[in-house]
């Protein structure tokens, strides 16, 4: 039955206090805007040609492998290392200093000189130096629950365990994935004129789609090396349940903090989809089909997420009855009446979780790539426009937005422990940053700017000490130390979604809800958390391959195909 | 040493902090070191001489206060006893491309024009030096004289370089095995 006058949504966001906690940001889900999909479409699109050019590979798995991405303009090649590497040395942690397998990729195609050039510096990583032709730095270690089983299977000539693969979901993870300037590598400005590099992070997840060919290369050649009568092929439809792990650790939550226009953009890019989809009026019973089709698949990506951390299992156990609640609501909904989407998601906001409702919006976006898929080129950010302080901003403007973008942090007492209990800062050894206690760690003296709530604060208070309508600047010029919280305030006003609205040092913040936001956005799945502080996941699980893109793609694949299916 | 103008940029920054300066003002060195790099300015030198020198005649206290005012600039005016001066054309290029105003700047016998485009310059002779008596600035309807070229990398001397990281070091915290391990979240077994 169709609703007669039925409301129009309206080109209206989700308010940023409802999506910028952490808890909301921590239940976030990939979706067509993720930075996977946004690569594979891509390079699918465009017919990019993939080439295995060099494969000196000895019995043990030592050596050096080449792999090119050619594009329309541009070719991309990443260069393996691959080490025979002692169990006792094998450590996801930052301070490793050895690995399985080390790469970079390469802008073009590497000669015999470039090459030694990199087998001096790729293995030490941090360690080594490289230079503007390489565009990423990143390394691996094997899954030595599944990597000894797959080779020893494909040896004897049977397939590994499937459900072995699938618990596992990887045989190798990397351990960080190196862009944009680190260790001497190029620029991401160098490359902002070529249009595959200005998305973000396509350079990182080109290297982790490469990486991941190399590595079932590697295996199965290791297994013939093995057996070289008996050995087996992995079978396509198993092949593609190999992902590449990825272990995260606080590294990663400083960006999101010192990037906020990059953040917002991403934000914007989703609630601007998700916009456009509660604003379909009438449903084709096409996009239905699909939208139920991945509905079912999503369980199954349920069942198949594996932890053991306590809160992650909560919240999967909240996602699961989520999920369940929803089937059955959609049976029963009538898709026939105006704005269905919209309801569902007013719907869903009254009866699901969080890791419910954000697995919904993504669901929701699948059935419209028109609506959706356009919005990745928006994603990226020119971040020197955010830079200059606006010092003709009158004080009590100032205080204005101090009251409205941080008013949460404007009530929170700093001078409880609990609220001020961590700091950020940076450690001598790697320069990794940390998490520390401040009333039991000798830190405070190193804290990074990282906590914009309580900094905020402080301005806020001497602040009161001027009058209305004197200047940002004059205040700046006697308070200097405010200068940086100045200019994110201005910032953040200017974008909606740029800052984060809860308390980055209370003492039950949880940095695994900051990485999971981040790495929702690369298209990842399967988090599962080690500790409060780092976490893993698949990368690229359930994709096709670069030779199974010649035969066409479906940008379904972040779904499991559902049992029984 | 060629290095990354991001990684120019993230030393240049921590060195300013670990000297002393309060974050914000580190921000706004970090952008401008990389600014005066790949436009062949300053390679670090003058930086480290800026850092010791920092109080209301340097560069890069200065700097920030025109460019919170921008907007509001007088259409001329001089400045004495400037540390630094050359930081100045960084800070006038970060309010050009905010309001695409042009300006020309001048100290002893060198003269440069700033646009949204870059930094306009015959030569670099003197630029880079580390007092200057008497600058002028002055807004002006249009530039004249050669665009300076943009590089890509930052080539820094080594003593440069390990003055930076020096300073950077400072804001570092040392190492214990209580931050090893709690501070990064692991002591979990990755051989599985």
């Amino acid at each position: 039955m169709i609703a007669l006058n039925a409301q129009e949504p309206g080109k209206v966001y989700r308010s940023p206090q409802k999506i910028m906690t952490l808890s909301r940001m921590g239940s976030f889900h990939q979706n067509r805007l993720s930075f996977m999909r946004t690569l594979l479409r891509r390079v699918h699109d465009q017919k990019w040609d993939f080439k295995k050019t060099r494969f000196e590979i000895d019995a043990k798995g030592v050596g050096v492998a080449v792999y090119s991405a050619v594009g329309p303009q541009n070719t991309y090649s990443l260069v393996a290392f691959a080490n025979d590497l002692p169990p006792e040395k094998r450590s996801d942690r930052v301070i490793a200093t050895e690995w399985d397998a080390t790469f970079t990729l390469f802008d073009g195609v590497p000669s015999d000189t470039d090459i030694e050039r990199l087998r001096n510096n790729v293995p030490l990583q941090e360690s080594g130096r490289v230079t503007e032709s390489e565009l990423s730095l990143s390394r691996a270690n094997r899954s030595v629950r599944l990597w000894d089983h797959v080779v020893n299977a494909l040896a004897k000539g049977v397939q590994p365990d499937t459900t072995l693969v699938n618990n596992v979901g990887y045989l190798m993870r990397t351990t960080a994935v190196y862009g944009s300037g680190k260790f001497g590598a190029a620029d991401r400005e160098i490359l902002s004129d070529r249009s595959e590099c200005r998305g973000p992070f396509q350079i990182e997840m080109l290297t982790v789609f490469l990486i991941r060919t190399f590595v079932m290369d590697l295996v199965e050649y290791i297994a013939k090396m093995k057996s070289p009568k008996t050995a087996v092929r992995i079978e396509p439809d198993l092949r593609r349940r190999f992902g590449i792990g990825n272990s995260t650790g606080l590294g990663m939550a400083p960006f999101l903090m010192n990037h906020p226009m990059l953040i917002n953009n991403w934000i914007l890019a989703k609630e601007e989809a998700l916009s456009r989809v509660r604003n379909v009026e009438f449903v084709a019973v096409d996009e239905i089909k699909v939208f139920k089709g991945l509905l079912h698949r999503a369980v199954q990506n349920v069942n198949d997420w594996h932890t053991v951390h306590p809160v992650q299992l909560e919240k999967l156990a909240y996602l699961k009855n989520d999920l369940e609640f929803l089937c059955r609501q959609v049976e029963k909904f009538d898709f026939s009446d105006a704005y269905p989407w919209d309801k569902l998601q007013v719907w869903s906001e009254e009866n699901l979780s969080l890791e419910g409702q954000e697995q919904l919006i993504s669901l929701m976006m699948e059935p419209y790539p028109d609506l959706v898929d356009g919005l990745a080129h928006c994603m990226d950010a020119n971040e020197d426009k955010g830079f200059r302080i606006d010092g003709t901003m009158p004080v009590f403007k100032l205080r204005l937005l101090c009251e409205d973008i941080y008013n949460w942090a404007l009530k929170i007492d700093w001078s409880k422990k609990g609220a001020n209990a961590r700091v950020w800062y940076v450690s001598e050894e790697k320069l990794e940053p940390r998490l520390g206690e401040r009333f039991s760690e000798d830190i405070e003296d190193y804290e990074q700017p990282l906590q914009p709530g309580r900094d905020v604060s402080r301005m806020y208070h001497d602040l009161r000490d001027y009058s209305d309508e004197q200047t940002t600047a004059t205040f700046l010029l006697a308070k200097p130390e405010h200068r940086h919280i100045a200019r994110r305030c201005q910032l953040a006003a200017k974008f909606q979604f740029a800052e984060i609205r809860e308390n980055t040092i209370d003492s039950k913040m949880m940095p695994i809800d900051l990485l999971r936001a981040k790495l929702s956005f690369f298209g990842a799945g399967h988090f599962d958390p080690r500790s409060d502080r780092w976490l893993r996941i698949n990368m690229f699980q359930g994709a096709p391959f670069p030779t199974d893109l010649k035969e066409g793609y479906r940008d379904d694949w972040a779904y499991p195909v559902a049992e029984g299916h | 040493m060629s290095y990354s103008l991001n990684e120019f940029e993230a030393l240049c920054k921590k060195a300013a902090k670990g000297s002393g300066l309060f974050w914000g003002h580190a921000e706004e060195v970090g952008r401008t070191a990389r600014l005066l790099s790949r436009s062949g300015i300053d390679q670090g030198s003058l930086l480290l001489v800026a850092l010791e020198n920092f109080d209301e005649n340097c560069a890069l206290w200065i700097g920030p206060a025109l460019c919170d005012v921008g907007l509001g600039l007088d259409l001329e005016f001089e400045l004495e006893n400037v540390c630094a001066p050359a930081y100045l054309l960084a800070f006038l290029s970060i309010i050009a491309s905010n309001n695409e105003n042009c300006f020309e700047i001048e100290w002893m016998d060198f003269k440069a024009a700033i646009s949204y485009e870059g930094i306009f310059c015959n030569h670099l002779k003197t630029a880079v030096i580390n007092f200057a008596d008497r600058v002028v600035i002055r807004r002006v309807e249009n530039v004249s004289g050669a665009l300076l070229p943009i590089h890509s990398r930052a080539k820094i001397p080594k003593n440069i370089i390990e003055k930076l990281l020096e300073l950077a070091g400072r804001t570092y915290a040392p190492a214990t095995e209580v931050s090893r391990l709690a501070g990064a979240g692991a002591g979990l077994s990755d051989n599985d």
